[in-house]
């Protein structure tokens, strides 16, 4: 009836409503075929959110699973200038995070003007800063988890250890060396997230991160401590230029201590000096001194041009050798050969010397790894300076034997001390025990290993006889350990200022072993240019004594088993 | 079509989409549900994160050493051995200090037993 009373209306309404259909029919066409990968990708990008997770970088322990280094989850904070609407926001939070950072007002508001969506203002702050801020809910202020490393022991270990920088990865020490392992594989999300961009559990392509793996080290944070406490001490009263320590197993070649002087804080490791980052044990190459008098001792009594008893007359310390006329620090008369090495007679180890002719001196250094790495498993170690004998001038047989024109680190004079502690058996030295994933599961392991035999057992057993006299009535009677015994070289060595050797700037050396009959510890401690005092057997053999009797003590009481637990029951 | 089916199949319909609707309400509601859970997770996480670096640092053997040993006038010292006396705090452990010796049994030993100490043996 309406129909053929409005017949007009009708048709206006149905012409309409085609066309409205219609169109609306050819948008969605259009929007289906044309616009669809454009809208279908704007709508993804608002729900769903693409999240790259960070791995757990791995932890450094000491031998005793004990963590020195760690990363542990800290804030970072960061600002979105244009969610500030008024000039107010931005004064609050200029005020409020400048006192609490303790960072320059006019740093924070000149990130503030640049107006961005996002601008750090502090990367990783500790968790009570990060409480306090976020109490505050200042606007445009915002926080993304990360993780930081942390160093409990501060400034231990740390030519060792090294650091990690802001985003984690290894800038220095073994976190350097072994960031592909300690780093891990970072892994990935995709996060759903509603109309107000809240996050919803649904994720889709996930893939998990792997955490890094961690190092075990053989060092023994207990001895470190020891060995830095006691080298530190003497670093500073005898105003040393820098120092180092070495504490190892003989028998293993596993490092227990490892320290030099300057050091720096871990914690702060932005602030420290290239100086203070060398690791002076394996770089720094200097005149060992009458240290180096055991190669020439072991050569001599293996190859049986002398033994402990022979006698030398030591010229009542002056002899000539070419050109060159050779002192000693007080003079001698006619001595034994122990006696010799007891007193650190110049002119008495270089008549033994050239009994042994230079040939056969040189290839017992070149045993003993000098000139040559010692293949310690840290990178950047100094080979030192061990002239071929065709290379030797006519004094060299007077200065080679007596630790002269001879350049070495620590960590070959460990070497060195340890193959005669160890029965003339040349052990590689190691810093990392193993390494093992976040299940346990052993990744590497270093297993001690010979490099060489220097001598025999019997003259190693010899040596060690004429080393303890050096400590029981010698140049080296400070190291002394009560109710230990001790055997070591003293070795006070003249550095070479402009060309020729100072008569005012000395190397102080010590390198020893105890207990003799079963070396447990083996430990080098040299000292560059100290005064007012500048001995050996003054400023680094107390050093020795205090390091390696403390160390033996704490030794015995780790291997203490007897306990409620332990006994059967 | 009857009216009747077209209405049932109508109501189906619907009761389905509601159900389905629901469903994804709940999903999306259980995921906030689990959000938050999340979020308490992280914040235990954190101060967990933060406990740990003061107990690792306060037991490290630099902090432990700095407050014990380099105080001034402390006789603090490494223990020798000798001074060491094992303390047993349980039955268990004091039968194992005074256990005697096992005795070792065999033809050739026997010869010798007499050397040793005698002690009655109690009838079975």
């Amino acid at each position: 009836m309406f129909l053929r009373k409005y017949p007009l209306r009708f048709a206006v309404v149905s012409i309409f409503l085609f066309v409205g259909f219609a169109y609306s029919v050819g948008f969605l066409i259009f929007i289906q075929i044309f616009r669809a990968d454009y809208l279908s990708n704007l709508a993804q990008r608002q729900h769903e959110h693409s999240m790259v997770l960070e791995p757990r970088r791995g932890t450094i322990y000491d031998r005793n699973m004990r963590a020195l280094a760690i990363n542990l989850p800290v804030y970072s904070v960061y600002a979105n200038a244009r969610a500030m609407s008024q000039e107010h926001d931005e004064d609050v939070v200029v005020e409020k995070l400048s006192s609490i950072l303790k960072i320059d007002p006019k740093g924070i508001r000149d990130k503030l003007d640049k107006n961005k969506y996002f601008i750090w203002i502090e990367r990783k702050v500790p968790q009570e800063i990060y409480l306090q801020i976020k109490d505050l809910k200042l606007p445009g202020i915002g926080f993304i988890k990360e993780s930081k490393r942390f160093y409990p022991n501060q400034s231990l270990a740390s030519h060792l250890i090294g650091f990690a920088g802001l985003d984690n990865n290894g800038l220095d020490g073994l976190e350097r060396d072994y960031n592909k392992y300690l780093q891990g594989q970072p892994g990935h999300a995709i996060i759903l997230r509603d109309a107000h961009s809240r996050e919803l559990m649904f994720d889709k392509g996930y893939i998990a991160p792997v955490d890094g793996f961690s190092v075990v080290l053989t060092i023994d944070e207990t001895i470190q401590y020891i060995a830095e406490r006691a080298l530190d001490r003497m670093y500073k009263k005898y105003n040393c230029k820098g120092a180092s320590i070495i504490v190892m197993d003989p028998k293993t070649g596993e490092i227990l201590a490892f320290a030099n002087r300057p050091t720096y804080n871990l914690e702060e490791a932005s602030k420290s000096t290239p100086e203070s980052r060398t690791d002076r044990a394996i770089v720094f190459t200097f005149e060992p001194g009458s240290v180096f008098k055991i190669v020439t001792a072991s050569a001599a009594l293996q190859e049986r041009v002398v033994s402990e008893g022979s006698m030398i007359n030591c010229e009542h310390g002056a002899y000539r050798v070419a050109n060159h006329i050779l002192h000693d620090h007080e003079p001698l008369g006619t001595i034994t050969f122990k006696q010799v090495i007891e007193q650190s007679s110049n002119i008495g180890t270089t008549k033994v010397a050239q009994r042994l002719g230079p040939q056969r001196m040189y290839n017992y250094a070149h045993h003993f790894r000098f000139g040559i790495r010692t293949g310690i498993d840290l990178p950047g170690e100094a080979r030192g300076i061990l002239k071929p004998v065709s290379q030797w001038s006519k004094t060299s047989i007077g200065a080679i034997p007596i630790g002269q024109e001879v350049t070495v680190t620590p960590i070959q004079l460990m070497g060195a001390i340890s193959a005669i502690a160890n029965d003339g058996i040349y052990m590689r030295p190691f810093v990392v025990k193993y390494i093992k994933d976040a299940q346990g599961q052993i990744i590497f392991q270093h297993y001690p290993q010979i490099l060489d035999k220097v001598i025999s057992k019997v003259t190693a057993h010899r040596m060690k006889g004429i080393l303890k006299g050096v400590v029981d009535e010698g140049t080296g009677t400070k190291a002394q350990i009560p109710g230990v015994t001790a055997a070591g070289k003293t070795g006070t060595a003249q550095k070479v200022v402009g060309g020729s050797y100072s008569h005012s700037h000395f190397y102080a050396t010590f390198a020893g072993f105890a207990p003799v009959d079963n070396p447990r510890l083996a430990a080098v401690v040299v000292f560059d240019d100290p005064h007012p005092a500048y001995y050996a057997g003054t400023v680094a053999a107390p050093v020795f004594s205090e390091v390696v009797g403390d160390a033996l003590k704490y030794l015995n009481t780790q291997q203490q088993p007897a306990t409620d637990e332990d006994s059967p029951g | 079509m009857s009216l009747k089916v077209y209405f049932k199949v109508a109501l189906f319909v619907t009761v389905m989409c509601l159900l389905y609707i629901h469903m994804q309400m709940r999903i999306c509601q259980l995921s906030y549900n689990g959000k938050d859970q999340e979020k308490i997770i992280h914040e235990l996480n954190d101060s967990n994160g933060a406990l740990s670096h003061q107990i690792l640092t306060l037991e490290s053997a630099n902090n432990l050493g700095n407050q014990l040993l380099d105080h001034d006038n402390n006789n603090l010292q490494f223990m020798d051995q000798e001074r060491v006396m094992t303390v047993m705090t349980s039955a268990a452990g004091m039968q194992h200090l005074t256990k005697p010796q096992a005795k070792v049994e065999g033809p050739v030993w026997n010869l010798f037993s007499f050397l040793g100490a005698q002690e009655a043996k109690a009838w079975e």
